[in-house]
């Protein structure tokens, strides 16, 4: 958790500065006449930057299982983000479990993951716009095993994973977004590799 | 600018994809240390050890065993999908099963690995070359129910056969003794059983279209075959785990099953006189000769023999336990046990020898097969006298040499 936390104290620092870094540009390109302008930059003034909260995110990501077919986990997924007109930064937090054996040889394993994002919105029409973009982050597996009496907590460590994303969202009443994304996640040992997932949410964003 | 920004938006968006590599125990090959979870000397434990020659974690598989989920048992041949055992890495290199069938898979290959090693050790190697074949989680439907919460030897594909276990007991995939079991079964079957069905001296199974006379001896046949196999095989299951009771650490109802030191009474109770051996053959065969439906007929006496055999094996296997002791009960050293096994091997080609030279087809008689290990061991059996004398049941054999 020590490591999620600064990831996440990392994350808001470097979002802070790309924020600063745009506005100093922004203004300097505007003083060139004739001088073709990005929408971003165009459209930046007007648009404020706006944070964006996920406390109920819906994941479905698909992994293989001993049988061997793919079996879906359904992790828990909270975001908290800074959306810039069409650019969004996000970090993401995901956990699942799952559980096998008997009352004499029983195994729980747990993931979690965090990962940053970037989503650039290339297409945007009223509330209505659509994404792609692409995460980075850490996760890790933890696996308690109970036989009989004996009990063990083994983690895997921190392990270096990456996402890509194609999703949609609509503003359903000013400040809420329904929010859906298809999904690949890749990671040091995932299996497949990448994971599709999905993932719906709703935002407050303000 | 704009195209900038779109090759970076296209490079974030191919990066998952080429990232994408094996994992990390599809990459282990090798010797691989893996952590299971072992009972022994009745005592559990996550043990780490070492898979030796590892081809492919993921599949669990090497030389010694190749997996099957599920399978179809067609004959000679087990069809099905190998399943892909899951893993973490600790930091010291330690791979840790993240469910239970990934630790049945990494158990019983390791398990077998030992096994393989005990039959080289034995001069047994040659009967199991090549990967093992293990099925799991095996579905095999008896009498309108699947059956649940035991495994087998199939001696026509030669695989070990593991169903669905639903009970709160010891994974019988996990207990280290019944893999011992299971693969001494393959032993017996190479080394007796398919020798003397291939020279025609005893038959699969039962059969309608045999005589009277050949019924009667087929069925002795089978049920001496089939209590040697499973007495000497809950023996093997000792001679590896070294848990008398590891029967029962999985089917807590199969208490009779233990190898501890019989009462007599029980011993009595199990192997029965050859004068009580004809009644009870004369009580099973009156009712099959009247019976309209004699398939059903021969299943239910089957039936009743192979419980019958279960209980007379377990005498072999306590006696064979009990050969291993010294005579004030103390267990023999490393040397004098590998003799013991070697010994016992010995009966079973000494058996097998006996009947492909016997040009007349009797049925055999458990006290024959007795008597063949005492004359080729007569100083075993005068230190073990006793147990000897119960097992034939006979009351003069050594009378004045026991201990």
């Amino acid at each position: 958790m020590k490591t999620a936390a600064n990831i996440f104290i990392l994350f808001i620092l470097l979002t802070g500065s790309a924020f600063a870094k745009v506005k100093d540009v922004d203004e300097g390109w505007k003083s060139f006449e004739g001088v073709e302008v990005l929408p971003v930059l165009e459209k930046y003034e007007s648009t404020p930057v706006q944070w964006v909260v996920s406390l109920f995110g819906v994941e479905r990501r698909m992994e293989a299982s001993t049988n061997p077919v793919l079996e879906p986990r359904e992790p828990v997924n909270v975001a908290l983000g800074l959306r810039l007109d069409r650019h969004l930064f996000s970090i993401e937090y995901s956990r699942f479990g799952e559980s096998s054996g008997n009352e004499t040889y029983h195994v729980e394993r747990s993931f979690q993951d965090l990962l940053g994002w970037y989503r650039y919105s290339f297409y945007k029409n009223h509330g209505f716009r659509t994404t792609m973009g692409g995460g980075a982050g850490v996760y890790q597996e933890q696996v308690t095993t109970h036989f009989y009496s004996l009990k063990q907590d083994l983690g895997s460590g921190n392990k270096w994973t990456v996402a890509t994303g194609l999703g949609a969202e609509y503003e359903v009443f000013k400040h809420v977004v329904l929010f859906l994304e298809a999904r690949l996640i890749s990671g040091q040992n995932l299996d497949p590799n990448p994971n599709p997932d999905g993932l719906a949410r709703i935002s407050v964003q303000f | 600018m704009k195209k900038l920004f779109g090759f970076l938006i296209g490079a974030a968006l191919l990066a998952p994809l080429g990232c994408t590599h094996a994992t990390e125990s599809e990459q282990a090959t090798g010797d691989i240390k893996v952590q299971i979870p072992v009972r022994e000397n009745d005592q559990p434990a996550l043990k780490v050890v070492t898979l030796r020659k590892m081809e492919d974690l993921k599949r669990v598989s090497g030389g010694i065993a190749t997996f099957y989920y599920a399978p179809k048992i067609d004959g000679t041949t087990v069809i099905g999908e190998v399943p892909h055992a899951r893993f973490i890495k600790t930091y010291d290199d330690v791979f840790i099963p993240v469910d239970s069938q990934s630790a049945d898979m990494a158990a019983i290959y390791y398990h077998l690995q030992n096994l393989t090693a005990l039959d080289a050790s034995l001069g047994l190697g040659r009967f199991n070359e090549g990967p093992r074949k293990v099925a799991l989680s095996t579905r095999i439907l008896k009498s309108d129910d699947w059956v649940r919460n035991n495994s087998f030897y199939d001696q026509n594909s030669d695989a070990i056969i593991f169903v669905d276990f639903q009970s709160q007991a010891l994974p019988l995939t996990l207990n280290p003794g019944v893999v011992a079991h299971e693969h001494f079964h393959s032993l017996f079957s190479k080394l007796v059983v398919l020798p003397l069905i291939k020279a025609g001296k005893v038959s699969e199974s039962l059969k309608v279209s045999s005589t009277d006379d050949e019924l009667r001896r087929d069925y002795e046949d089978f049920v001496l075959f089939k209590s040697l196999n499973e007495g000497l095989a809950d023996y093997w299951g000792w001679v590896y785990s070294r848990d008398e009771k590891f029967v029962s650490a999985s089917i807590p109802a199969e208490q009779n099953r233990s190898l501890e030191k019989p009462s007599q009474e029980s011993v009595e109770a199990a192997f029965r006189s050859p004068q009580d051996r004809q009644a009870e053959l004369d009580s099973f065969f009156e009712p099959y000769l009247h019976s309209d439906n004699k398939e059903k007929a021969l299943d239910t006496i089957q039936d009743i023999g192979g419980r019958y055999a279960y209980a007379m094996g377990n005498v072999y296997a306590r006696f064979f336990r009990g050969l291993n002791k010294t005579a004030d009960g103390k267990d023999l050293d490393a040397n004098a046990q590998t003799a013991l096994v070697q010994q016992m091997i010995g009966l079973l080609q000494d058996l097998r020898e006996n009947i492909l030279k016997n040009k007349n087809h009797t049925a055999l008689q458990p006290e024959n097969v007795m008597e063949l290990f005492r004359s080729k061991n007569p100083e075993l059996i005068r230190v073990h006298c006793k147990e000897y004398e119960r097992l034939i049941n006979h009351k003069s054999t050594c009378t004045g040499e026991s201990k």
